[in-house]
């Protein structure tokens, strides 16, 4: 976090020509932060249409300070780094992670326990920054202390925006017990199992205003509800509408008391319908979506957060997570409407956010968070998908608003004077060749976040 | 694990000359498992007095397999491994950790989640790997679920023998809670099982009952106070004998044994009397005590550092109140004194730091460095942590993860677990400190982690 202290030195002239110093105050004083002076850069700034050529960008403390630095604009003991032609483009941002799944979710909970999953959860942090993540959006599950300890400097990881645990209907998206397990709130019981604040199950107004003012209570920057069926989970239908009209208003009433937004995980029209029309402002998956619907979602300036990289695997491969011939269905449902979805949404010019959706039960999975840019790459050209997931993604986690945004010192997503020094130097030209991202360890020269460089090897 | 298949075919000659094989099995198998040669080191075994001439060792899966290997012990296609004349030793051990503790418990109560100190604990044992500690005895916090995960191979770290949760009495040494809570009251952190507040036979069973379910290898009683505790003072006594003998009992049951926190003669004695096999601090005590423990065989677990070194100026801890400050004196000048009848009286002795949190993470060793203020020598420091550290480990009996081999030594059989460094602590014993540039290479279970020959 930025700090600079001056303190000015009041002269108190009280007595005619007899200054008086208030013996509490004392000189002025500027303490220098560290700089950095990245030169031979060719930048994407997140929003233009192509890169510069090669300049210097001027880094002080956790901010850009300037672009287009020249030498004489750095102190004596910056460090210098030399970009070696590598393009400078954003931190890249995801605007769908889950840090905390790693696994099936019975299996988290019933054999798990926090402490592994957390162990595990910032292991998983630390690669994803590595694959040039400098921010996540998570979809849900418990990460608010993840968020805690990696702004605290103890893990590595990327600024985490979470919706900590979600909000979910019994019988909803997220409701993981067993078959036979009992409601405990019917027993009046407290749950024995401790859900790990993975969900909250509401039913009613009154209990999703206390499980929303609960969610915010925990830190969680914007509020996930589960407001439709789901690929891979049992009990819910894919095509069922989950909570009523005055349920989902009712959790973006509270989402909004604290100038923030709701996030809902959506297939259908229907669905996503009645989300819109309650004001939910980021609209997930959505691979079934309609014309006069995407026709709304456009009307109502919301955000669309699909997650395409499933389709580049065939049923075969994706046994592992859609293990039964229901689930396995629901799956290619999906998939056969992912160029649907994306036709629809550059047919009506919607904002298209970048979310990838993958995660446990091991790294390998939470790697595959890469291949969404060869994924969009069928439908979008390199300068479309990495604008989603630059600045599109910026404006996303920006809805959190001043009282629940983490990170408020300057804008994120883009490289400009003022905004946060996350950065990645590729090397080679990502807008020209998308397909550099999938393989981060190889082309991605440099990593900073928080004007502090995690890998460099230049 | 070392896992080698061999299923022997069953020849039935049951009809005359014919023989009939059981569909069910199937022709002999062996598996050649990967095999490292390591040349030309000084070899310190954990229990002689001096390193050897230069010699090979082999590896093969996650055993040592021979000790003074020669070339043609080896596979063919074994990664052969130029000691260069480096020592090696086995991995260290630390046998009071924490490993879950990264903050104050109040801290990591209130501000945190244990998400969060989950996401730190991986941090931490990820910095003992580098320090060269292979295994750790964690004597109390909600260590269970990662220790069970460390164990299969799911997380990376050191070997773990974990107490799980604390026992201590209403108000004892892990009583966490508040001022204002009353009997029965459960905060996030018992919550969670970082520790048991338990009162009478009953209660204390369940908790052991508990711990041992989730795969505790052994458990920790708080016998007493602490310097710096809220709510007891470090004069008191914990727990009555009968609490302890239900203790031990479980434990038993279960083939283990109880250590138990205490600082002085009479919950210390208390202790014995019941049954308890290893005393964790005992700055305090008399010599007499010292004795006992040397004639009942009660190990004593050390920590140098804490009493020897945090304890040297208690004036510059500015948070101490003068009531903290002298108490944390006399804990400076008993455990002086302590130390040196345990080494005169020959106490079985093992290294344990008690050192955990962003301040001493990272300074596992200077553990064993300290205990040359108090007389030791490097010799008798090395096997603090590692024989003497395994044999304690192995009165785990049935709950000891870690049956197929041994640790803490360098031995045909024993668990690949070895550092090599450059130079001989048995010489300079501080070379353990500076592990980032003298460990060249450290090896885990037959894993290659570091290699900077």
């Amino acid at each position: 976090m930025r700090i600079i202290k001056k303190l000015l030195t009041p002269v108190l002239a009280l007595f005619c020509s007899v200054a008086v110093f208030s013996p509490a105050v004392f000189a002025a004083e500027e303490m220098a932060l560290p700089q950095t002076l990245i030169k031979n850069v060719h930048v994407w700034d997140g929003i233009s249409d192509g890169i510069t050529k090669k300049i210097s960008v001027l880094i002080e403390g956790n901010l850009i300070k300037k672009v287009r630095a020249s030498d004489s604009d750095a102190n004596a003991d910056a460090t210098i780094i030399d970009g070696k032609g590598s393009v400078l483009i954003p931190g890249l941002i995801e605007a769908h992670s889950h840090l905390a799944l790693h696994g099936d979710l019975f299996q988290i909970r019933n054999e798990f326990n926090w402490m592994y999953i957390g162990a595990k959860s910032g292991a998983e942090a630390t690669r994803m920054l590595h694959r040039g993540f400098t921010t996540a959006r998570d979809a849900g599950g418990p990460v608010n202390g993840l968020r805690k300890v990696i702004d605290a400097g103890h893990v590595d990881g990327p600024r985490i925006y979470a919706s900590g645990p979600v909000i979910s209907q019994t019988g909803g998206h997220f409701d993981i017990r067993g078959l036979n397990e009992p409601n405990y709130y019917f027993l009046g019981l407290p749950d024995p199992k401790n859900f790990m604040e993975w969900s909250y199950l509401a039913d009613g107004i009154p209990e999703v205003q206390k499980a929303s003012r609960e969610i915010f209570r925990k830190g969680s920057s914007h509020i996930k509800i589960m407001a439709g069926g789901g690929v891979a989970t049992v009990y819910d239908p894919l095509d069922g509408l989950q909570f009523t009209p005055e349920e989902i208003r009712a959790i973006v009433i509270e989402a909004e008391k604290l100038g923030t937004y709701a996030m809902a995980h959506i297939y259908t029209p229907e669905a996503i319908t009645i989300a819109l029309n309650a004001g939910v402002r980021s609209i997930d998956h959505g691979m079934l979506i309609d014309d006069k619907t995407m026709a709304l979602l456009k009307e109502k300036d919301a955000f669309l957060v699909p997650s395409l990289a499933v389709g580049l695997f065939t049923p075969e491969e994706l046994a592992f997570a859609w293990p039964t011939p229901a689930t396995k269905a629901k799956g290619a449902r999906i998939i056969a409407g992912m160029e649907n979805e994306t036709l629809l949404a550059k047919k009506h010019g919607v904002k298209i956010g970048f979310g990838t959706d993958f995660f446990g039960p091991d790294r390998g999975s939470f790697a595959l968070q890469s291949l969404e840019f060869k994924a969009r790459a069928k439908y979008f050209t390199g300068l479309e998908i990495l604008k989603q997931a630059t600045s599109t993604n910026a404006a996303i986690v920006a809805m959190s608003g001043p009282m629940m945004n983490p990170y408020l010192d300057g804008p994120l997503g883009v490289i400009k004077a003022g905004a946060y020094a996350d950065l990645l130097l590729v090397d080679g030209n990502p807008l020209d060749d998308i397909l550099l991202l999938t393989d981060p360890k190889k082309n991605l020269n440099l990593i900073m976040k928080d004007g502090k460089i995690y890998k460099n090897q230049l | 694990m070392g896992v080698t298949n061999k299923l022997i075919v069953l020849g039935l000659g049951l009809l005359g000359s014919s023989v009939i094989f059981c569909p069910a099995l199937f022709a002999a198998e062996e598996m050649a498992l990967p095999q490292t040669l390591i040349k030309n080191v000084h070899v310190w075994d954990g229990t002689s007095d001096g390193v050897t001439k230069k010699i090979n060792v082999l590896i093969e899966g996650n055993l040592i397999k021979k000790v003074r290997a020669s070339d043609s012990d080896a596979n063919a296609d074994a990664t052969i491994i130029d000691g260069n004349g480096s020592v090696m030793i086995p991995g260290l051990i630390d046998m009071h950790s924490h490993l879950c503790i990264q903050e104050g418990m109040l801290v990591g109560r209130d501000n945190y989640d244990q998400m969060a100190m989950g996401a730190r604990t991986a941090v931490s044992m990820q910095q003992y790997l580098e320090q060269g500690f292979t295994t750790a005895r964690d004597l109390g916090c909600n260590i269970l679920g990662v220790a069970k995960a460390v164990n299969n191979g799911l997380l990376p770290g050191p070997r773990i023998f974990p107490a799980g949760g604390f026992l201590s009495q209403t108000g004892g040494h892990a009583d966490t809670g508040s001022f204002n809570d009353v009997p029965g009251a459960v905060d996030d952190l018992e919550r969670h099982a970082f520790g048991y507040i338990v009162d009478g036979k009953t209660e204390l069973r369940k908790a052991a009952r508990q711990n041992l379910r989730a795969g505790a290898t052994h458990l920790k009683l708080m016998a007493g106070g602490g310097v710096a505790s809220e709510f007891d003072p470090i004069h008191t006594t914990q727990f009555s004998v009968e609490e302890f003998e239900a203790a031990v009992e479980v434990a038993k049951d279960y083939g283990t044994y109880v250590a138990v926190h205490a600082y002085h003669d009479r919950s210390v004695n208390r202790a014995i009397d019941a049954g308890v096999r290893v005393i964790e601090h005992n700055f305090l005590v008399s010599e007499e005590t010292i004795m006992r423990m040397k004639k009942e065989g009660v190990a004593l677990s050390a920590q140098f550092v804490m009493s020897l070194e945090a304890f040297a100026d208690p004036d510059s801890i500015t948070f101490f109140n003068p009531d903290q400050k002298a108490k944390a004196k006399s804990v400076n000048a008993g455990a002086t004194q302590m130390f040196k009848w345990a080494r005169k009286h020959g106490l079985l002795i093992v290294s344990g730091g008690d050192m955990f949190g962003p301040a001493y993470n990272t300074r596992q060793a200077d553990n064993m460095v300290w205990a040359t203020k108090v007389g030791f020598t490097p010799l008798e420091i090395m096997k603090m942590g590692t024989s003497n550290a395994a044999e304690v480990l192995s009165w785990s009996g049935g709950m000891n993860p870690y049956k197929y081999g041994s640790l803490g030594v360098i031995a045909d059989g024993a668990y690949a677990d070895l550092n090599l460094v450059n130079g001989n602590p048995l010489q300079d014993i501080t070379i353990l400190n500076d592990y980032k540039d003298k460990f060249k290479v450290i090896m885990k279970d037959g894993k290659i982690l570091k290699n900077q020959l």
